[in-house]
């Protein structure tokens, strides 16, 4: 019995030691989205649920980051960026509302 | 509205293109080409006759396309003013007037003059024609004689990241223009 209870503590050390690296880096590493020469780069990402996307603006100039109903950074000044966490999985197409030659497509697995 | 175009348009390509012309009369002699307290004077007065026209066209046009376009330039290239006056500070170079800047302004000045009668899909057309052919005037200027005659590097390197939204801006007017014919 002891025996028994003593690999069950083990098994969810394990688990727990494994998962526990992973979900730090959902919160400390963001998926970084560079704008730069009026473009999302790159331009398609896939990522997984609960990891933290951030865009960077490179530009000389501001941009959105928008899905429409989805989500919607406002405008991201130069110099700045915008972090998001999808709060759902699928795919999201988006783009800078200023600058409609701007598209990116974002995949939450 | 042609007669607009043919007055207008000349200006700025006489402008921008004043100093590739130079220097190709004077492939024999010494290169030519502006320094980089000139290209200063360039950027700063091109933008800022970008963002005049820009504000007379918010306020007067009643199309919401082509508002949207003034409100976004008024905002670019205010923004890309900011970042050419923030580095000639910095590197302390007094931006200085020239035959193209003045040339420039010039330009900008009897846009605003001609767009001032007009109103409706008049305005908005001759607006945005002449946005067309701003953006590609200065985008041949980037190209041809603003970036290859730059001696500093961190000059250069904002022309070439300018590059990117005159562009851009280019290919948005051209949209609206083909909307509106």
């Amino acid at each position: 019995m002891g025996k028994i209870h003593s690999i069950c503590v083990s098994l969810i050390l394990g688990i727990v030691m494994m998962t526990a690296p992973a979900r730090a880096e959902n919160r400390l590493n963001p998926v970084v989205i560079n704008i730069e020469g009026m473009q999302f780069s790159p331009k398609e990402v896939s990522t997984s649920f609960g990891r933290q996307i951030e865009w960077v603006n490179h530009d000389l100039v501001p941009h959105t980051v928008t899905s429409p109903g989805t989500f919607d950074s406002k405008t991201i000044s130069p110099g700045k960026s915008w972090k998001f966490t999808a709060k759902k999985k699928g795919h999201f197409g988006y783009k800078c509302l200023f600058h409609p030659s701007m598209s990116g497509s974002l995949e939450v697995q | 509205m042609k007669r607009i175009s043919q007055r207008i348009l000349p200006i700025i390509f006489i402008g921008l293109s004043g100093f590739a012309a130079q220097a190709a009369d004077q492939k024999t002699a010494a290169p030519a080409g502006p320094t980089d307290p000139q290209i200063a004077a360039i950027v700063v007065t091109a933008n800022s006759v970008d963002i005049d026209a820009g504000k007379v066209a918010k306020a007067k046009t009643k199309n919401n396309e082509v508002k949207k376009f003034a409100e976004q330039m008024v905002t670019d290239h205010s923004a890309v003013n900011k970042s050419a006056v923030d580095l000639v500070t910095k590197l302390k170079v007094t931006p200085e007037e020239n035959d193209t800047s003045r040339s420039l302004k010039k330009g900008g000045d009897d846009n605003l003059a001609a767009l001032k009668p007009l109103k409706g899909k008049e305005f908005d057309k001759a607006y945005v024609d002449h946005e067309v052919a701003y953006h590609q005037a200065v985008l041949d200027a980037i190209d041809k004689t603003l970036i290859p005659s730059a001696k500093n590097d961190e000059l250069k390197a904002l022309l070439t990241k300018v590059r990117p939204a005159i562009a851009a801006h280019l290919e948005h007017a051209k949209h609206l223009q083909s909307v509106l014919k």
